[in-house]
């Protein structure tokens, strides 16, 4: 027969300084796994999300990224009348030449910071589907124009609606504030390519966005395109070049794991501490259960199960602490800042997950289980007469 | 000498207050043995804390061989006590995790004396008490009565001129109680020390020069 | 006997709480130290990267805007204070995968020596590097990082430079002078303009990515500064110049963020041992509170029952520090440490001495914040109704 769980959620009741603090030792384990893990998810969900399945980027062959690109304008134009290439209504090819240009910008803290500022061209917006303008407006060619990704406007100085962008010489209005879903071009600045040049002209662009109609062969359209003489350049599926781009992000992600792992190691020293003093203080108690004819293996249930309500208590607290944290990071911090491998910087908004939220479960749970379990078999392995003797 | 004068002690219960001791007057002479009796509640451990040096009284004076313990802090009571004072207490309160020896030895750490000299100090109250033998053991490896007399080992081993018992018969059966009683006296005949003891056990009464027995508080006269 | 004795006797009183607290303190040291690292590093860096009389000559809108001619080289040497210029030209090669970056830069082999004239080159490999058109200087991490060694032949792709594929004849590692210096891979400048030639109609040739200027004396930096941004600055390619310490720190502050989180982190791990510690501390001084009461009757001051306590518990932190900082100190410097991808150079880490020392008073600090409550409350304990209690 099992012992009532009511039994040990009032042993808890009554330890409560010890049971808050073993508790409390927990939470901080989950919080810190949240922390970490929404940070990790955040950057993926930055590089990732900003893939589309139908669109396509073709680079330099041997590029691992568009800011380490050149493709000359003569490949942009045998590209635009490709077969295969999706086209406007207007019969106007979804085709998006980018240049990138990465000048320092001050940062509000003071700082300077590499920016990716994207020159693209009118259809440039109807390829990234994904763009959403949370205030204003696309830019209009040759006018200088800008329009800022909502990451890029809260960390830099002079980049909010209205306000004024300065580069080399020259100065652009900034029209529209975007959204991309979380991804890596909110952190960028845009603006028409023809106004990036001084002359107005270039030679060329860092890389070529462009999108196929659903149910297109991609494979053959991209081998198509390495092997044209003409244009002769490497393109993949935007999916693929930014699964490549986070490859980076799972070194982080089992970085973190390995962290929480360890703090939890610490946390589950602590529990079974708890634990053990638990045990110790009712061994009296225990033999009495015993002698009244419940089995060790109830004893050793009731005492894993309170361990395991210890935990989740934590666990519930290091939930509330964690989202508490991330919306701290968030707001105070506008996301956290990395640097990519063109060394522009991109801003980072931690996202919870309920997957995050049922990693942290799990290890709330094994914690509670791991740290019960042996003070439990020592409970469950008194022998009844001593046990009593103790009262 | 031990003077009380007046002493009254009230404690704060809640809102309660409680007359623990009311007006006790008493002189205990050096080199005696006195039971303090009396049903529990009647305060006769609030007397042995004042006495002891352990507590203080709310009004009233305690005077021990000329030292008024009333207006010393806290820490210089710890002072006086560790110079003259012993203790012996009902459950023996030796630490488990240390040897009897080295249990007896546990006051002299507040001494000044040389390791050698506390050595010597330590053998020759186990020698007082009889477990020389028995030096190395830790208390879960002792008797009761055993334990009671590391205890009393402890108790002199600074060679106070008060010793204070606590009911130090209560754990024991009757051979040991019997056999602490009497290490009492001789402590008091041998070495003249005066021990103040409360107890409920009416064996004393045999060991002990006097008895005061307490009641709500108030001493009340002997029924001789 | 001693008082020692009867604090390292009451440690063995309860093995099992003893080394589960004393592990829970080790492995929250360990990562305490793992995560102090970073910042750790990052200040490294800029010490040690840091020349108090060179300056950074780049492009006015960042290294990764636009290059800088050759011949700027001569005209910054001629001016007032400047003792030595060497420059150096971003490569961007990549050897096997683009996550598994190094740093690669052709080099000025006439003034390399007087230009970073702290690495010390020796005069024999640098005469071979002069000397031996297409040699390669690499630092002893890539070296590692790769499995190469001296005589070994390597080509590195590239898309920066018109897809250019260079083959290098390593003759001899970069003196290991600072973490960056460890992943350098350096080669003569020569040997890139040659390979460059076929691309004159681009205009490919002639081109730097960086200046390194010595200045005579640190107060004429200023001075410097000033005349050559001046000189340059209506010129197509304007310039900005700063001293290498603010080059450097404004790199790495695109790192503050992730910088910040880690040390939140940090703190909450400080954070859950003290709880963890402090429990522990509470449930063996409540434990023990009959024997402290026979301490304090027999004359012992509230002093020394406090520092008796407060020892226990600053042992078990002293004991646990050690067992984290040390395992901490092999473990993290047993990796190759090498540039990672969003982290930079911060995981170039090797954990210096000065962490194993933080983490030791780091771990002191637990054992106080721990015990403090606990002794406090014993030391202070009413004798005369805890004697009650017991009795």
């Amino acid at each position: 027969m099992p012992i009532p769980l009511k039994y040990n959620l009032r042993n808890l009741m009554v330890r409560k300084m010890t049971t808050l603090a073993t508790a409390g030792g927990i939470a901080l384990v989950v919080l810190v796994t949240i922390l970490l893990l929404s940070l990790v998810t955040g950057l993926r969900q930055m590089l990732v999300s900003a893939g589309s399945p139908n669109t396509l980027i073709a680079m330099r062959k041997g590029a691992t990224s568009d800011v380490m690109s050149f493709v000359t304008r003569d490949a942009v134009q045998a590209l635009r009348y490709l077969p295969g290439v999706a086209q406007t209504a207007e019969g106007e090819p979804l085709v998006s030449p980018e240049f990138i240009k990465q000048p320092l910008l001050p940062t509000k803290d003071g700082g300077k910071e590499m920016v990716l500022v994207r020159g693209i061209t009118p259809v440039g917006f109807l390829v990234h589907d994904r763009v959403r303008f949370v205030a204003g407006r696309a830019p209009r060619p040759a006018v200088r124009e800008a329009v800022v990704g909502i990451a890029a406007s809260r960390r830099y100085q002079g980049l909010g609606l209205g306000e004024t962008l300065s580069f080399d010489e020259r100065s652009w209005t900034i029209v529209g504030i975007f959204s991309a879903d979380g991804a890596a071009f909110e952190s960028e600045v845009w603006l028409d390519v023809g106004d990036l040049f001084k002359d107005g002209t270039a030679a060329g662009c860092s890389g070529v966005r462009f999108v196929i109609p659903p149910g297109t062969d991609r494979e053959a359209l991209i081998r198509r395109i390495a092997e044209d003489p003409r244009i002769s350049l490497a393109a993949r599926s935007e999916i693929d070049y930014y699964e490549e781009q986070a490859e980076g992000a799972k070194a982080l992600y089992l970085l973190t794991m390995l962290l929480a792992i360890i703090m939890g190691t610490g946390a589950v020293f602590g529990a079974m501490n708890t634990m053990f003093a638990a045990v110790t203080h009712r061994t009296a108690e225990i033999g009495t259960l015993r002698a009244l004819g419940f089995s060790r293996r109830s004893i050793l249930t009731s005492f894993v199960a309170e361990s395991v309500c210890l935990s989740l208590l934590g666990y519930v607290l290091g939930v509330v602490l964690g989202i508490a944290a991330v919306a701290l990071v968030n707001q105070l911090m506008h996301g956290v800042a990395f640097q990519l491998a063109s060394f522009s910087t991109a801003v980072v908004t931690l996202r919870v997950s309920p997957e995050i939220l049922l990693l942290a479960l799990g290890l709330a749970f094994l914690m509670g289980i791991v740290g019960g379990f042996f003070p439990a078999r020592h409970a469950a392995r008194l022998r009844v007469t001593e046990a009593l003797r103790r009262a | 000498m031990i003077t009380l004068q007046q002493v009254s002690r009230v404690y704060r219960r809640g809102a309660d207050e409680v007359h623990a001791l009311e007006q006790i007057n008493l002189a205990i002479p050096d080199g005696t043995f006195v039971a303090l009796m009396g049903p529990s509640g009647s305060g006769k451990s609030t007397l042995l804390s004042l006495i002891a040096g352990l507590d203080q009284p709310s009004s009233g004076n305690v005077a021990i061989n000329g030292q008024m313990l009333s207006g010393l802090s806290e820490d210089q009571l710890a002072a006086w006590r560790a110079a003259h004072v012993g203790f012996v207490f009902q459950f023996y309160n030796l630490i488990p995790v240390l040897s009897a020896a080295e249990n007896v030895e546990v006051p002299l750490l507040l001494t000044r004396l040389s390791k050698a000299a506390r050595r010597q100090h330590v053998e020759t109250a186990l020698q007082i008490v009889g477990l020389a033998d028995r030096q190395h053991h830790r208390p879960n490896q002792l008797s009761g009565g055993e334990q009671q007399r590391v205890a009393i080992a402890r108790a002199v081993v600074v060679d106070p001129d008060l010793l204070v018992a606590d009911e130090p018969t209560g754990d024991l059966d009757a051979k040991n109680a019997d056999d602490i009683l009497d290490l009492l006296r001789r402590l008091k005949n041998e070495f003249h020390k005066t021990i103040v003891m409360v107890t409920h056990d009416p064996r004393a009464e045999r060991y002990v020069d006097q008895t005061f027995h307490l009641d709500k508080g108030v001493l009340v006269k002997k029924e001789e | 006997m001693s008082t020692w004795t009867l604090i390292r006797r009451n440690l063995g009183r309860n093995r099992a709480r003893t080394v589960l607290t004393t592990l829970a303190v080790a492995f929250s040291i360990f990562l305490v130290c793992a995560v102090i690292t970073l910042p750790s590093v990052r200040t490294s860096i800029l010490e040690r990267t840091m020349n108090a009389r060179r300056l950074v000559v780049h492009h006015k809108f960042g290294l990764g805007y636009d290059n800088l001619p050759v011949a700027y080289a001569q005209r910054v040497r001629n001016l007032p204070h400047v003792t030595a210029v060497t420059h150096l030209t971003w490569f961007g090669g990549i050897y096997s995968e683009a996550k598994d970056f190094f740093p690669n830069y052709a080099v000025d082999s006439e003034t390399i020596e007087e230009g970073l004239s702290e690495y010390q080159f020796d005069p024999v490999v640098l005469d071979q590097f002069k000397k031996i058109r297409n040699s390669a200087l690499v630092g002893v991490r890539t070296m590692e990082k790769f499995g190469w060694k001296i005589g070994d032949e390597v080509t590195l792709r590239n898309s920066v430079w018109f897809n250019l594929s260079l083959m290098f004849k390593i003759i001899g590692e970069v003196p290991n002078v600072n973490p960056m210096s460890a992943t350098l891979f350096l080669f003569p400048r020569q040997y890139f303009e040659e390979a460059l030639r076929p691309y004159e109609q681009f205009n490919a040739g002639g081109w730097i990515s960086m200046l390194m200027v010595m200045v005579d004396k640190p107060e004429n930096l200023k001075t410097v500064i000033t005349t050559i941004d001046e000189q340059f600055r209506n010129s197509s390619h304007p310039t900005l110049t700063a001293t290498q310490y603010e080059f450097t720190a404004n790199y790495l502050s695109s790192f503050d963020g992730i910088i910040q989180v880690v040390m939140l982190v940090g703190f909450l791990v400080v954070a859950s041992i003290v709880l963890i510690a402090a429990n522990t501390a509470a449930m063996s001084v409540r434990e023990r509170i009959g024997e402290v009461a026979v301490l304090k009757t027999i004359g012992f001051r509230r002093r020394t029952i406090f520092s008796l306590l407060l020892s226990e518990a600053l042992l078990i932190a002293v004991l646990g520090g050690l067992l984290g900082v040390i395992p901490a100190y092999v473990v993290l410097n047993a990796g190759k440490s090498s540039w990672s991808p969003f982290l930079g150079p911060l995981t170039l880490f090797l954990m210096p001495v000065s962490v194993m020392i933080q983490g030791i008073f780091i771990a002191l600090f637990v054992g106080i914040l721990a015990g403090v409550i606990p002794s406090r409350g014993a030391a202070r304990l009413n004798v005369a109704t805890a004697l009650r209690q017991i009795a």
